[in-house]
């Protein structure tokens, strides 16, 4: 044993006097330095350093974040090179008949080599971790105000570093393995830089494959486990693909030919095949994606951490905005238990300060939330037994280029071309959808995939409809039922599916067919309802009228309107659960419909002092709805703040924002900041407001004539274009 | 009983399967002796070297001996006792002389203080800062035989170890081993393709051609070998006189020159004179030495 390790020792220490002024290592500090320091340098030269704070800054945690991914560049190019030019020291003298014809084994010689070059790529994260940390202290010392200015070194980036070396394993064997094989230096030169580009190119393709070298590299980077551990399988797989790559490498190099290493005789050829198939097993079996298991009880539960004093919260019905369950939040915590069926599908969870998620669960699922609201952002963290549904993309989300055409009449002639491209962007939507998976290794699970997919057929069906719509007017004969992707995808789906009709693609599928048929002069909202409401009773005829009767009512400009179409079509409902909440809503709606008196609000100035709705009676008054820590509203806000200096000098109408922050402080120190072309309040009762004027989402536009009457209680977004011309035209009928 | 420090016990060796690069090759090498492996390019002189060294793998259990015990058995430790140099010099030519010492030390467990030994007896002590890249080719066979050197071994395996130097360069390595054989006891397996080199400094020789061996023994014994004598006569032309070389055995090589045959050294003056009272207009004589000439011979033949 001893003669091991003095061997093995003996072969590290001849290392570091081999590789004197080859400057391997030098580069590789050279290089980590490199990135904080030009960067602080830009920093110092464009003044930043000096910003303005407005929330708890760590300065080292954010240099770190900012400097990371060019380090993982850097770092992946010094591992390549350096694990290149180690061997090509014995090459390039002829050294290794030397090194071989001295007292050392062949294990030490390898060994060697390969930890130094692990111990190179420990110095490089080093080196760029405490550069980092220089940096961002000076850049926290010239702070003039360091209210919020922190400086910490975080368990994250901790962390993340060492994953980050475990990750670099796997392309640091594979270079060294290549380069100890083949003499030739420009190998695995062209092999590290083929894998960078490579990675690219897969990247932009979408057919990045899991275990790619610089995949597993930028998992460690990025993708930190969901479930709390140190390490993902992304990390293990680096590990476990490396020792293979060493027996084999090793095994070659210490014998020189293929043949001898591992075919000679009976006994080489029954190690070599256990190792590599027992190693190759490890790998295939860490790779295979993994699926949550559902529980035996239906359960949300969590924590919210938050300045604002939450002390409910609610489960929501993402299409209606029905509550469905209310739950208390005490101490920060939360837990609701579902004893009823709940269907899969996606809901929404709500706390009583405004703050929302999307939540996908269904019976028998555990979710749990971790809700930190901390300034102006909000941060959710979602686990449980819908891990993977929960934090994968959404198909609400997708937008294709298909979709683009149709809408642009692109190739509006040419029917086979447009079917052709439907197929293809299908299937290519299909096979990412199989291959989405999360950090942890986690994939959808079958029941709410074969839901995904339904959704993915149902949206290319609702663009073939549309492009039909546009044919018949061109051509009447045209039979949609004549192409490729119709007889393809048309009768995948099934058009008798209550849970599917949660998708607004699927609504329009199934309710355009049902009004194929009405030939009369009534507008579409109309005939959908009227076919809606001859079909016979049943869960998919309840929910497919609701969301009928809910969506007229959103759309429906007058209160009367509402009352009529209300008091209409209840008749084909059959829950007192969806007539009670239509009437609350029907009542909300005359309530805040046009003409209705908008109720009196009351809130703060950026001054302290109360201001009424009544102030300001004689002029219009355009609201925003929004909060410190609302993503949207940060997005939409600048459309509003934009349309107010348009109208800056109109007398007649004034531009309000009104936040729902409970937390004052947060507000004001962002409402400072805002364009003085709007008025900054922020409700005195954030509960009243909110009920007052059924605040169910935010941002929310309000429009209320010179009388204080609705306008509109729920305009368009101020970033459309209908939002301009509501605004217009009601200045304009004048 | 003579020890012998290295021996291959018919010893066969192919790369594949149409060539039989060694043949039942058996050398013995005496312990104590500069032994002389000589043979033409291409006989299996580096290949037999590395596989005594182990440097190719085919670990020919039964055939090789180092030291009495098989190869495979005393791999790679068997380097503490051994200092050798394969083929062209290997240094590590971005290090210093110095430093290319120190690596040598820190794998042989050597202390420092050996270095400047080492640096003193190759005449390199000046030189030992200088990047080997700097050094002559003769500096650089120098060096690789101190690094060879520095654990004090009891064989020295050396691969060719005058290839390129020039003849002041030739000089110096001879004296080296002839001196490193006498003072310390070395023994020394070396090869050449060069017979005046192993003649000046070998105390034995093993003579291969095509992977087979023709000769083994000492030096005197080869001298043994080879009675017959050729000498070369350069006359004034060689036409004049074929009438008057009945009896002789005798073959025109040019225009000028005649080479006779004789049964050994003593029968030259006699030649001459026979010759000069045959009014042969002689005017140069010159002897091949019996064992070059046995040697092209040797190593002629298919």
């Amino acid at each position: 044993m001893t003669q091991y390790i003095s061997n093995f020792t003996k072969a590290f220490r001849a290392e570091s006097i081999k590789m004197k002024s080859t400057r391997i290592v030098l580069t590789a500090i050279v290089l980590s330095v490199l990135i904080p320091l030009m960067a602080f340098v830009f920093s110092l030269i464009n003044g930043e350093y000096n910003s303005d704070l407005t929330e708890k800054t760590n300065f080292f945690q954010v240099s770190f974040n900012s400097y990371i991914s060019v380090f993982e560049f850097i770092a992946i190019l010094v591992a390549i090179i350096s694990a290149s030019r180690i061997s090509q020291i014995e090459f390039k003298n002829n050294t290794w008949q030397l090194i071989e014809t001295q007292p050392l084994s062949k294990f030490s010689i390898y060994f060697a080599k390969y930890s130094k070059l692990l111990i190179i790529n420990a110095i490089t994260i080093s080196v760029f971790f405490a550069t980092t940390y220089v940096v961002s202290f000076i850049l926290y010392l010239l702070q003039e105000n360091k209210e919020f200015a922190t400086i910490n070194i975080g368990f994250e980036e901790i962390q993340t570093a060492i994953r980050f070396w475990v990750s670099l394993l796997f392309l640091t064997t594979l270079i060294y393995v290549i380069s100890v094989r083949f003499s030739n230096f420009i190998l695995s030169i062209i092999v590290g830089i083929g894998l960078i580009i490579s990675t690219s190119i897969l990247q932009a393709l979408n057919i990045l494959p899991k275990w790619y070298p610089l995949k597993i590299t930028s998992n460690a980077i990025s993708n930190p486990s969901d479930l709390g551990y140190f390490f993902t399988y992304s990390e293990g797989f680096s590990v476990v693909i490396s020792l293979l790559l060493l027996f084999i490498g090793y095994k070659w190099y210490a014998n020189k030919t293929f043949k001898n290493a591992f075919v000679k005789n009976g006994k080489t050829i029954s190690t070599s095949l256990a190792t590599i198939l027992i190693l190759s097993g490890i790998c295939f079996w860490i790779l295979k994606p993994n699926q949550m298991m559902q529980s035996n009880e239906t359960l949300i539960s969590g924590t919210i951490t938050s300045p604002d004093n939450i002390k409910e919260g609610y489960l929501v019905d993402a299409l209606t905005n029905a509550t469905l369950y209310t739950f208390p939040v005490s101490e920060n915590q939360f837990k609701l238990q579902i004893t009823e069926d709940l269907k899969l599908g996606k809901y929404h969870l709500k706390f009583d300060n405004a703050i929302t998620t999307p939540i996908i669960i269904g019976k028998n699922d555990i979710v749990n939330i971790e809700v930190e609201h901390k300034g102006n952002d909000v941060n959710f963290k979602k686990t449980g037994t819908r891990l993977a549904e929960n934090n994968l993309a959404d198909l609400a989300e997708l937008s294709t280029t298909i979709a683009y055409f149709i809408s642009n009449d692109i190739y509006a002639d040419n029917p086979t071309k447009i079917s052709e491209e439907l197929i293809d962007e299908y299937e290519s939507q299909l096979k990412k959808l199989g291959n989405a998976y999360t950090n942890d290794n986690y994939i959808i699970r079958d029941d709410y995939r074969a839901i995904q997919q339904k959704q993915l057929i149902a949206y290319f069906i609702n663009l073939w409809n549309q492009y039909e719509k546009k044919q018949l007017v061109k051509d009447e004969n045209f039979k949609k039922q004549d192409y490729e992707f119709y007889k393809l995808l048309n009768d995948k789906l099934n058009r008798k599916d209550t849970e599917m009709l949660f998708d607004n693609n699927y609504r329009q599928i199934v309710v355009q067919e049902l009004i194929a048929n009405d030939t009369s002069d009534l507008d579409e909202n109309t005939k959908s309802l009227n076919a809606i409401l001859k079909l016979p009773n049943d869960s998919f005829k309840e929910k497919l009228l609701t969301t009928g009767i809910v969506s007229a009512i959103d759309q429906s400009k007058s209160a009367s309107e509402i009352v009529d179409v209300f008091d209409t079509y209840k008749v084909g409902l059959t829950d007192a659960k969806n007539i009670n909440y239509l009437n609350a809503k029907v009542q909300d709606a005359i309530r805040l419909g046009k003409n209705a008196k908008a109720p009196n609000f009351e809130a703060f100035d950026l001054n302290g002092n109360i201001v009424r709705l009544q102030d300001f009676k004689g002029k219009f008054v355009v609201i925003d709805v929004w909060a410190t820590w609302c993503g949207p509203c940060k997005y939409v806000s600048p459309s509003f703040e934009k349309a107010a200096n348009q109208y800056a000098k109109n007398e007649n109408i004034v531009f309000i924002a009104i936040s729902v922050d409970k937390n004052k402080i947060a507000w004001i120190s962002q409402a400072k900041n805002k364009p003085k072309t709007v008025k900054q309040l922020i409700a005195t009762n954030i509960d009243t407001f909110g009920k007052e004027y059924s605040i169910e989402s935010i941002p929310r536009f309000i429009l209320i004539d010179k009388e204080g009457n609705f306008v509109n209680s729920k305009m368009p977004m101020a970033n459309e274009s209908a939002f301009d011309i509501v605004l217009e035209n009601t200045l304009k009928s004048e | 009983m003579n020890e012998y420090l290295i021996q291959t016990k018919d010893l066969n060796f192919q790369f594949n399967n149409k060539r039989k690069i060694l043949e039942n090759l058996s050398l013995n090498i005496p312990k104590g002796s500069i032994y002389g492996f000589l043979g033409p390019n291409g006989a299996g002189k580096s290949t037999t070297m590395r596989l005594i060294t182990g440097l190719l793998n085919e670990q020919q259990n039964e055939s090789i001996y180092l030291f009495g015990e098989t190869l495979s058995k005393q791999l790679p430790q068997i380097f503490k006792r051994i200092g050798s140099i394969i083929e062209t010099p290997t240094l590590y030519l971005h290090l210093s002389g110095y430093d290319n010492l120190k690596l040598i030390a820190t794998i042989q467990e050597v202390p420092n203080s050996k270095i400047q030994e080492i640096l003193e007896l190759v005449e390199l002590s000046k030189f030992q800062k200088q990047k080997a890249k700097q050094y002559s080719l003769g500096m650089k066979q120098r060096l690789a035989i101190g690094m060879a050197l520095l654990n004090d071994p009891e064989l020295l395996i050396l691969d060719e170890p005058v290839n390129g130097l020039d003849p002041q360069g030739i000089i110096e390595v001879r004296q080296l081993l002839k001196k490193l054989n006498k003072e310390k006891g070395i023994t020394i397996f070396i090869s050449s393709h060069l017979l005046s080199e192993i003649e000046k400094t070998c105390t034995h020789v093993g003579i291969i051609n095509q992977g087979k061996l023709l000769f083994e023994g000492s030096l005197g014994d080869l001298g043994n070998k080879n009675k017959n004598i050729t000498v070369d006569i350069i006359l004034d032309e060689v036409e004049k006189y074929h009438s008057k070389l009945n009896g002789f055995e005798v073959t025109q090589i040019d225009s000028k020159t005649l080479q006779f045959v004789l049964d050994n050294e003593k029968e030259i003056p006699e030649l001459i004179q026979n010759l000069v009272q045959n009014d042969f207009q002689i005017y140069g004589v010159n002897k091949r030495g019996g064992l070059e000439d046995w040697f092209i011979n040797l190593t002629d033949k298919k």
